[in-house]
């Protein structure tokens, strides 16, 4: 177990060391121990320190939740570098966007996430720095001298005298992507230990239940043992086996892989989600953790014959990254049979700000996201930051280790939202009760939540009205049945022109991702305005709720 | 346009329908329309149109989502789904009506 303020590359190592033979990984047809995934680590980590990456040289993945995902995010751990993992669905416009802010040393895509195989030719003259296309899959075709393939990398073994630097556990890891307010896209810098530190509160939060008994447990133990019975007495004590059903270029997905390779248990990866082949690996692997967004939920209650898959290893179905609705959760406590941990994080927090725990009464566990995570200070306060009592709604604030650095290359909007104490403010507006449970009830923020990933309108309806016809565009999110916001976009039109929903939607889908299409179009003669003349979303939201 | 209840559509039903849902025009979709390529169709938006046609009487299985890649494929699993699976809604329609 890690114990005290460590490098991620060593945090790694130790459980490496720790559980040689115990099964680490699996992905479809891969299988690996610690030990074998150490080695792969080490060897990647070899190839890319002979091809030049060293301490602080960024290297942007594109690539699915994979064996080579996970083995890049350690590998160059090891070597003090920084991972960017980027979104696969991005379009080549926002790419290039991120790659030209980025700067990255090299960039390494798989065939199912080349964007197109002409980009990286157009990356190596429009990004400065750029010195390696890494190419994940079988050598099949000729190279150029600025493409490398993932085997060939690790192809050589590592000789004894192969010691990288130490990284420390302050220095930069990764840049995660999240959508500005404003649409642009925003980096947040996380360090070696800013990572670790979210899991090790995992592990506080669940060492009660998931370690062997002991007196000072028992009671806790107790407790829940009446409500989850034989599932708690299969799992406890031993190593547990997550299923991750979220992309790894989210915090989400990120945390997942971490929380499940860190602790020394078992990690099922999905590249892509399908709820059938979800509860088949639920069957067979005999999953006691289950990582999706609430839709995934959703999907896998939807199958036909969903009663006959054996799903009673599961004692944790874990949710995030979108709004989950309350009836959705109490389904899944009822049809998956275990508790519901609706967990509530942000990127700049790396991970998770408050959790349900076992513990917790199941309207608590269907209704609130929980208390704040062991380590995370957390208050409510009002527009000019001060804090507000219980029972209060105001905007979520969080101080902890695990707060990121800093937005990347842009200091300014870092000191909008981290005061010189530490405070992250949120965006979210909150309320929490007397016991400490955290409800979130809207976002002072415009964002969207769309099936875990964050879209904001600012970027939307720009591209709108840069439509000729297009007046004014207001995009708002709107809570959808099972779970998450869709996106509803309400459009005024120039005098004198016409245009169809179609022809709006034809329009976004030239140019925007697949997830920022509006799910709806409506036409309006004018929004609903405040007195500084800006549109009311709340109306609109209202609006669009009573259709 | 009346819905058969137990009927089978043909294909350009289908289609008329989905195109009504999609905002796309007909002649869009062909068997071998991709969702994802051609249309940008994600797999959020193919969960709320596998709701919306549910309501029109085209149940295509859940567990045939993520296999569908294009239209003829959604085509395909309506078709084996209109002999295979009982009427009625499905679990993901009741869990969204709460």
């Amino acid at each position: 177990m890690i114990a005290a303020r460590i490098s991620m590359a060593n945090a790694f190592q130790s459980i490496v060391s720790q559980h040689l033979q115990r099964e680490a990984l699996v992905c479809g047809d891969f299988r690996a121990t610690y030990g074998q995934l150490g080695e792969r680590v080490t060897a990647l980590a070899y190839g890319l320190h002979e091809l030049g990456v060293s301490k602080g040289d960024r290297v942007a993945t594109i690539l699915l939740p994979s064996p080579e995902f996970v083995a890049f995010f350690f590998a160059l751990a090891k070597l003090g570098a920084v991972i960017v993992p980027l979104n696969p669905q991005l379009r080549p416009r926002q790419l290039r966007h991120i790659l030209q802010e980025v700067e990255p040393w090299g960039v390494v895509l798989s065939e199912q996430t080349a964007p197109s195989p002409v980009l990286p030719q157009l990356w190596r003259r429009e990004i400065v720095g750029l010195r390696y296309v890494i190419k994940v899959g079988e050598t099949s075709e000729v190279c150029e001298t600025s493409e490398v393939w993932l085997p060939e990398l690790m192809a050589v073994e590592p000789p004894p005298s192969f010691s990288p630097p130490d990284p420390s556990p302050d220095d930069l890891l990764a840049i995660l992507y999240t959508s500005g307010t404003t649409g642009v896209p925003k980096g947040t810098m996380h360090s070696q230990w800013g990572l670790v530190a979210p899991v090790i509160a995992s592990l506080k939060l669940r060492r009660a239940w998931l370690e062997k008994p002991s007196v000072k447990t028992m009671g806790r133990m107790a407790k829940v043992l009446v409500r989850y019975r034989q599932r708690l007495l299969r799992a406890a004590g031993r190593p547990q086996v997550f299923l991750s059903t979220v992309g790894c270029h989210t915090i989400t997905g990120l945390e997942a892989m971490l929380q499940a390779l860190l602790m020394g248990d078992k990690l099922v990866l999905m590249p892509r989600f399908d709820p059938v082949e979800a509860l088949q690996l639920i069957e067979r692997e005999r999953v006691t953790i289950l990582i999706g967004v609430p839709m995934a939920y959703a999907m896998m209650l939807g199958v036909q014959d969903f009663d006959s898959y054996d799903l009673s290893s599961l004692l944790i179905c874990g949710t995030g990254g979108a709004p989950c609705a309350p009836e959705l959760a109490r389904e899944m406590q009822e049809r998956f049979g275990c508790a519901v941990h609706i967990g509530f994080g942000t990127t700049e927090l790396a991970g998770g700000i408050a959790a349900t725990s076992l513990e917790d009464p199941k309207e608590l566990q269907a209704k609130t996201v929980g208390q704040p995570m062991p380590g995370m200070e957390i208050k409510i306060v009002d527009e000019q930051r001060r804090e507000l009592p219980p029972g209060q709604i105001g905007e979520l604030a969080c101080r902890g280790e695990n707060v990121m650095l800093g937005y990347y290359r842009a200091p300014d909007r870092t000191a909008e939202v981290v005061d010189e104490e530490g405070w992250y403010y949120t965006g979210d507006l909150a309320m929490m009760d007397e016991r400490g449970y955290l409800r979130i009830v809207g976002r002072k923020k415009d964002v969207i939540l769309r099936a875990g990933v964050s879209i904001h309108p600012a970027e939307i309806e720009r591209y709108l009205v840069a439509h000729e016809k297009i007046k004014e565009a207001a995009v708002v999110g709107v809570p959808a049945p099972i779970g998450g916001e869709r996106t509803w976009a309400f459009i005024i039109l120039e005098e004198g022109t016409e245009m169809t929903a179609k022809e709006i939607l034809r329009y976004c889908r030239a140019e925007l991702e697949a997830h920022k299409i509006p799910d709806q179009v409506r036409f309006v003669d004018d929004f609903p305005r405040a007195a500084s003349g800006k549109p009311q979303k709340f109306i609109l939201r209202d609006m669009a709720l009573q259709e | 346009m009346t819905r058969p209840v137990r009927g089978k559509y043909s294909f350009e039903e289908f289609r008329k329908i989905l195109a009504e849902e999609l905002l796309v025009d007909e002649e869009e979709l062909t068997p071998k329309t991709a969702f994802f390529t051609d249309l940008r169709v994600d797999s959020v938006k193919m969960v709320d149109m596998m709701l919306r046609l549910e309501e029109q009487g085209i149940r295509i299985p859940w567990e045939a989502g993520s296999q569908i890649e294009t239209v003829g494929d959604a085509y395909r699993f309506y078709l084996e789904g209109m002999s295979a699976t009982p009427q009625g809604p499905s679990p993901v329609r009741r869990a969204a009506e709460g």
